[in-house]
């Protein structure tokens, strides 16, 4: 064997450069390299996992693409070549989808110019890939190495793609599959055994260099120094506040910090407090830490947040900080966020007595619409059955040495006949709206909140016939079911003045 | 008196300042060194600390003089000053911040002057030479002071200044030397030193009893061995070129100091022993000190270039010294080299030891360089083999084995020889006598049924080359018999080199089997009238047999098997599967053609067999060498394989070895499994770093330890590591859902329920933690809204830790939306304590119910 056939790892300086984009991965770039470049230990599969945003994707394209830029460069060495294509499964809707897409990349990066071959099953796949990497002659250290990110996420892929993706490279010598995945179940490929690296996620010092990288501008009145400071001890801040405690995920502290940065370093531009002070600085946004919309962003309430985050508070709690420093300031409560669109505003009351009404049904056993809504016996209903109720389950706390009970309301909406909602609805009617007497037997109007609330599928019709919408939706036999929260249900109840926790049996 | 008095209460303020600057600075390690800035600028623009610059100049003077009267008492004299002799942090900053005080003095030198006594004059007078201070120390932002100091201290008896402190007592002045010209003040700052000589005075005037009262300031040590030297080395001429190469030193530790600081700060407590090392650590600080805490790089790195300019790489005897190849210099010997004429890919973080030094210096050193397993080269010279052209030996091994262990070469197949002659018969009859023979292979995963397959196949093509065709299947692939059968008209056709037109007018399923059955049959047919004469036999391996079993009506297996049980033709089915109960999955007409031939392949039996497979991975015996294509001529070919089984030989006899060894066994027996494990060390063999044993036990303890150098190729054994990477929400509602299984009996969850149970949880714990007044500001007891919780459970869903209990069930339908789909739990509440260190609260929501 010629001088090919030696062993060589993959040159220091890239993997040194690559490591010191990709900071706190640097094993797993090695090893990466070591067992794709095609001197060094190329392997058949490899497998990548690891959870979300901990750099499996770009650290694997950007190794392939350094070790393949790398290649070219000592190629008259008469080194091997190395090329790659990456497919994201996520983005293939079919099983066709992906292996054309996969016959797609790989031609484009071997200059393939024959006719676009059609794919359809592995076996064709296989082929197309055959006849591009094993029939056409190639050097004899060339390497293809075929990325699957996201091969977890593929949709419908039946039970043998994943080791029929994993045989290509029995088939095709030259060729080394990657996967990348979540969390890969054992054995997945069913071969043997495969390699696996594993991509932890970042610890807080990670993150804090990661974030490190990236510093702000420096504000008006400081240097970058101060800046970059000041930054790093202020996403430290932010992991323990926000990330640790709720959403470890990098994306998603970075957004938080960006947008905290600018609401924290206020005092600094105001001149309130100097850079240094951090800990000032700290107490002073203290009330910013505390906003659960820094990981819910969302796009309704950018521009109402703009308007909440209170500068004018910024210097009443920092004109005494040494009460503040002693903690003898209380947090300020969060303010709750109504991110529900109103209904009340919205429905008209025969709508919304009909959906507290289809609520009851949904949630109530209908053994005990009896004792619910009878004035049989009592010349009066009895709200909340007479039963031990207690929604909040602590009345019942004696007996959760066994069992606890599960409240009713949180197991979800269970099917009700239309004829037993309309029951409800025509013995709660009066009570619940005095007004609407004169209204009394209009059957129309009802029929037409039904509909309403069907088309905004607050009301969802369930049962054989319920998707193909054949069926008459004023037929009382049909099965229904309410398409609404707890939350909802006590804020429509409330705007007509119901509490519509007295009339839930559990 | 008061002087006194308001001075405790002074250093008192401050030192009740200063924890408050710790818990700021929540990268601690800085906070020394913070805190010092801070009590420079502290008297200057910060109000709150009320301490004036005049008050404090006042009342150091009074303290002086304070000090000066009450020598004699002694003890009480040094209340403040004289700390215990010890390392501790909280001692230095008292000592810190008495000596910040006393430099705040320069500012106010009006008052100090006006009020310094003669004593003070006349304790100045015998130390002029400070202000023409040399300039490579002045380059390194040495105080002029120090000399002073230092040259004070050594004189002194007895007084060894702990090195940090000094370097930390000398910043000040020198950040101030940078604005301000020397001489003027020089009075003022040197107020300790004659403070110090003053009471050195008097300490030498009445040794006896008060040899303590010195120690005040400077928090000295009992050790002065190596003290003595170091002084005067800063003050002298001659020692100019050590302190500069000690500078240099400084090049591979520039991306240090940002990180471990403080860690340093420790470190130069604890080096203290090795005048070398003390030094060093005393001028890095003296660095940092000098140009402030951001100006530092930016210094080290001109300075390295001028350094760099009269420093030439011992192998290449250039003096350029760029980015990426930077002269890096041996803290051991001061060799200088350029990283790419060394090999050295990266500056290493801390000391860097050339190769030289690290054989013999490692007891000169003492045992600090040991610990520092980061730099490669510390452990990686080892003995290296005296072997003619031993690095290329070594890449070829490395080549081979690589290859061996990922798969690329087949290994040879042991322990089965039974299997291997029955297999090769059967497939010889085919190709030889033309019979039609079908078999099936069965193993389980990994036991070595395609390299049965392929080595029969090898060695019938070396014995009866042109007679024959191999078809491959693969259940996998080939999902329905229309697929398999195209793949075989393909595969044969291209074997056959039948025109392509041929194979691309047989579209439809019938033609295909017409036309194959056609071409197996026919020339068989034609053949029995000429008799000897036989046809090129085809076999068919059909790799995962038991999902050709599945396809409808087994139409393929039925066919090719009739063919060879018919004698249509010489084929020969072997099937590979490693389903032992395959047979049954057949159809009556198909098993009643096949000819219940078997070979069963089973795993190692005992451990030294699975370490024979294992061991080709690791070494290629003599008898490969040419078929792995070694030169055996190459000189030193001998030599270099005795070396490297030797080599083996001590590696099977290490404890993590055969640990390692003895645990794939008893789990899998996979021999693949081991060999996976063996790429990376095999990978990182170097010709100067050739001992599989040493690469092997640095990542075997690599994979358990914290330095993580290495990644371990394994995969996962459960879905329990994901546990590690999830926030300590999720883990509450995954936690809280768990809880709920047990508590509530339920076997499914969902997300209202988890909340539920997640906010009663938690409202208990804030309830008790309020109650014992641990309620905290952190995020341990924070309750968050119902939407982070969404995120959570959905983050978990995502994660493959909450499965859906009913794929089609009730809520799947858009229904209730997040609230009311049902989840089953993948992990058990007594799964999630053990899986990941857990913070107090959730811990004991996983152990009470």
């Amino acid at each position: 064997m010629g001088y090919n056939g030696l062993f060589q790892l993959p040159d220091e300086l890239v993997l040194t450069t690559l490591a010191q984009a990709f900071p706190s991965r640097e094993p797993q770039i090695r090893a990466l390299a070591t067992l794709v470049h095609p001197s060094a230990a190329p392997c058949r599969n490899l497998v990548l996992y690891g959870t979300k945003s901990t750099g499996k994707s770009a650290i694997t394209a950007a190794v392939l693409a350094a070790l393949e830029n790398d290649d070219i460069d000592i190629d008259d060495n008469g080194s091997p070549g190395l090329k790659f294509a990456i497919v994201n499964c996520v983005e293939c809707i079919t099983g066709r989808h992906l292996f054309e897409t996969v016959v797609g990349k790989v031609a484009r990066a071997l200059r393939w110019d024959g006719a676009p071959l059609k794919c359809e099953t592995v076996s064709q796949l296989t082929v197309a890939l055959s006849k591009m990497l094993k029939y056409t002659p190639r050097p004899d250290n060339f390497r293809f190495v075929l990325v699957f990110d996201g091969i977890d996420r593929q949709r419908e892929a039946p039970p043998t793609l994943l080791p029929a993706l994993a045989r290509l490279s029995e088939i095709i010598p030259n060729i080394t599959t990657v996967f990348i995945a979540t969390s890969p179940p054992a054995g997945f490929l069913h071969t043997p055994f495969v390699s696996h690296i594993h991509f932890p996620n970042y610890t807080k010092p990670e993150f804090v260099a990661i974030l490190g990288a990236s510093p702000p501008t420096p504000l008006p009145n400081t240097t970058q120094a101060e800046t970059t400071e000041l930054w790093a001890r202020f996403t430290a801040a932010v992991h323990d506040a926000l990330a640790r405690a709720a959403s470890r995920i990098l994306p998603s502290l970075r957004h938080a910090c960006q947008a905290l940065w600018p609401r924290f370093t206020a005092p600094i531009l105001a001149g309130t407090h100097a850079p240094r002070e951090f800990s000032k600085l700290l107490v002073a946004a203290r009330v910013h830490f505390r906003d659960e919309r820094l990981l819910d962003p969302g796009i309704v309430s950018a521009a109402r947040r703009l308007q909440t985050p209170p500068p004018t508070q910024t210097p009443t709690t920092t004109t005494d900080p040494s009460t503040l420093t002693n903690g003898t300031v209380l947090p300020k409560p969060p303010q709750p966020t109504s991110s529900a669109p109103d209904l009340a505003a919205l429905l008209p009351t025969t709508a919304r007595l009909l959906l507290l009404a289809a609520y009851l049904a949904s949630h109530n056993p209908a053994r005990h619409d009896l004792t619910l809504f009878s004035t049989h016996h009592h010349g009066r209903r009895r709200r909340r059955g007479g039963l031990s109720v207690g929604v909040s389950g602590r009345s019942n706390a004696g007996r959760r040495s066994k069992h606890r009970k599960i409240a009713r309301k949180l197991l979800g909406a269970h099917a009700f006949i239309l004829e037993r909602m309309l029951a409800i609805f025509a013995s709660v009617r009066r009570e619940w709206d005095p007004s609407g007497d004169e209204q009394q037997g209009m059957d129309s109007d009802t029929g037409m909140a039904i509909a309403t609330l069907a088309s905004l599928r607050l009301l969802v019709r369930v049962g054989g016939a319920g998707g193909a919408g054949n069926s008459d939706p004023m037929d009382r036999g049909g099965k229904w079911r309410v398409n609404v929260g707890w939350e909802v249900v006590r804020g429509l109840g409330r705007s007509i003045g119901v509490e519509i926790e007295e009339w839930l049996v559990e | 008196m008061s002087g006194r008095k308001s001075n405790t209460a002074t250093a008192g303020r401050k030192r009740a300042r200063s924890p408050n600057d710790i818990e700021e600075d929540s990268p601690a390690p800085i906070s020394v060194k913070k805190q010092r800035v801070k009590g420079a600028a502290a008297a200057a623009d910060e109000p709150s600390s009320s301490t004036s610059p005049l008050v404090n100049g006042g009342l150091s003077l009074g303290r002086r003089s304070s000090a000066r009267a009450h020598k004699p008492a002694g003890k009480s004299v040094t209340s403040i000053y004289d700390v215990p002799d010890s390392d501790s942090e909280e001692k230095d900053e008292i000592g810190d911040a008495a000596v910040s005080v006393s430099h705040v003095l320069p500012q106010n030198g009006v008052v100090s002057e006006s009020a310094s006594s003669p004593v003070i004059e006349e304790e100045l007078e015998p130390e002029p030479e400070p202000e023409p201070q040399p300039q490579p120390v002045k380059r390194r932002g040495r105080p002029p002071k120090n000399a002073q100091a230092a040259a004070g201290g050594q004189e002194g008896a007895s007084t060894q200044t702990k090195p940090p402190d000094k370097a930390l007592a000398r910043r000040k002045p020198s950040v101030r030397n940078a604005a301000q010209p020397a001489p003027p003040k020089l009075d003022a700052p040197s107020a300790k030193a004659t403070k110090t000589r003053r009471r050195r005075d008097s300490a030498e005037s009445q040794e006896a009893d008060h040899e303590e009262v010195p120690k005040g300031i400077l928090s000295p040590s009992k050790r002065d061995s190596g003290r003595r030297r170091k002084s005067v080395a800063f003050s002298g001429a001659p020692h100019d070129d050590e302190a500069e190469i000690t500078f240099e030193d400084l090049v591979p530790k520039v991306k240090k100091a940002g990180k471990a600081r403080g860690a340093r700060a420790q470190k130069a407590q604890e080096v203290l022993g090795a005048p070398e090392d003390d030094e060093e650590e005393v001028e890095e600080e003296q660095v940092e000190a000098a140009s402030g805490e951001q100006g530092e790089e930016e210094e080290e790195e001109e300075d390295g270039s001028d350094d760099d300019d009269d420093e030439v790489c011992a192998i290449c005897s250039k003096p350029d010294s760029k980015r990426g190849n930077q002269i890096v210099f041996c803290d051991s010997c001061d060799t200088a080299v350029h990283q790419k004429c060394y090999g050295l890919a990266v500056i290493p973080k801390g000391d860097w030891i050339c190769r030289d030094c690290v054989q013999g210096g490692a007891e000169v050193n003492g045992g600090a360089l040991t610990h520092e397993k980061g730099s490669v080269t510390v452990a990686a010279e080892q003995q290296r083999p005296d072997i003619p052209n031993f690095d290329q030996h070594l890449r070829l091994a490395q080549r081979v084995l690589l290859d061996r262990c990922t798969g690329r070469r087949r290994i040879k197949l042991r322990g089965q020889q039974e299997a291997y002659d029955k297999t090769l018969q059967l497939v010889e009859q085919t190709i030889v006598a033309g019979e039609g023979n079908s078999m099936l292979v069965i193993g389980g995963r990994g036991c070595g049924k395609t390299t049965l397959i392929e080595s029969v196949v090898t060695e019938m093509s070396r014995l009866h080359k042109n007679q024959f065709h191999v078809v491959r299947l693969s259940g996998f692939i080939h999902t329905d018999d229309k697929l398999a059968l195209r793949e075989i008209w393909r595969q044969l056709g291209k074997e056959m080199e039948v025109e392509d037109e041929v194979v691309s007018k047989t579209n439809n399923y019938a033609d295909t089997l017409a036309s194959l059955l056609a071409l197996l049959s026919h020339p068989s047919e034609l053949e029995q009238t000429q008799d000897g004469v036989t046809s090129k036999s085809v076999i068919f391996v059909m790799d995962e047999f038991d999902l050709f079993a599945t396809h409808a009506r087994q139409t393929l297996l039925y066919n090719l098997f009739d063919i060879a049980q018919a004698k249509k033709a010489p084929i020969a089915v072997l099937g590979l599967t490693t389903r032992i109960d395959v047979v049954e999955s057949l159809e009556k007409r198909v098993k009643s053609r096949f000819s219940h031939r078997y070979v069963y392949l089973s795993l190692p039996k005992s451990p030294p067999a699975y370490w024979d497979i294992c061991r080709q991975g690791l070494s290629v015996d003599d008898e490969d060498m040419v078929a792995e294509g070694i030169d055996a001529m190459l000189e030193g070919h001998s030599q270099f394989w005795e070396w490297w089984n030797g080599e083996l030989e001590a590696l099977h006899k290490t404890r993590g070895f055969l640990d390692s060894l003895d645990s794939h066994f008893y789990s899998t027996k996979s021999v693949s499994a081991f060999l996976t494990t063996c790429i990376l060390p095999l990978a990182g063999l170097r010709p100067t770093a050739p001992s599989l044993r040493v690469v092997w036990s640095s990542s075997a303890s690599a994979a358990g330890g914290a330095q993580q150098k290495q990644v371990s190729l394994e995969p996962a054994d459960s879905k329990l590591h994901l546990l590690e990477s999830l926030s300590d929400l999720d883990l509450s509602m995954l936690i809280a859902a768990a809880r709920l299984d047990i508590v509530a009996h339920t076997d499914t969850v969902n997300f209202a329920m988890a909340y539920d149970e997640y906010t009663s949880l938690m409202g208990r714990q804030r309830a008790q933690s309020a109650s014992s007044g641990l309620l905290a500001l952190g995020g341990g007891t924070r309750v968050w809204g119902r939407g982070i919780g969404g995120i959570a459970w959905e983050r978990l869903v995502a994660l493959g830790l909450l499965v859906a209990a009913a794929p089609g069930g009730r809520g799947s339908s858009g229904l209730g939306g997040l609230d009311a789909k049902m989840w089953k739990l993948d992990v058990a509440l007594e799964e999630i304590a053990g899986a990941v260190k857990l913070n107090a609260v959730l811990a004991r929501w996983c152990r009470e119910i």
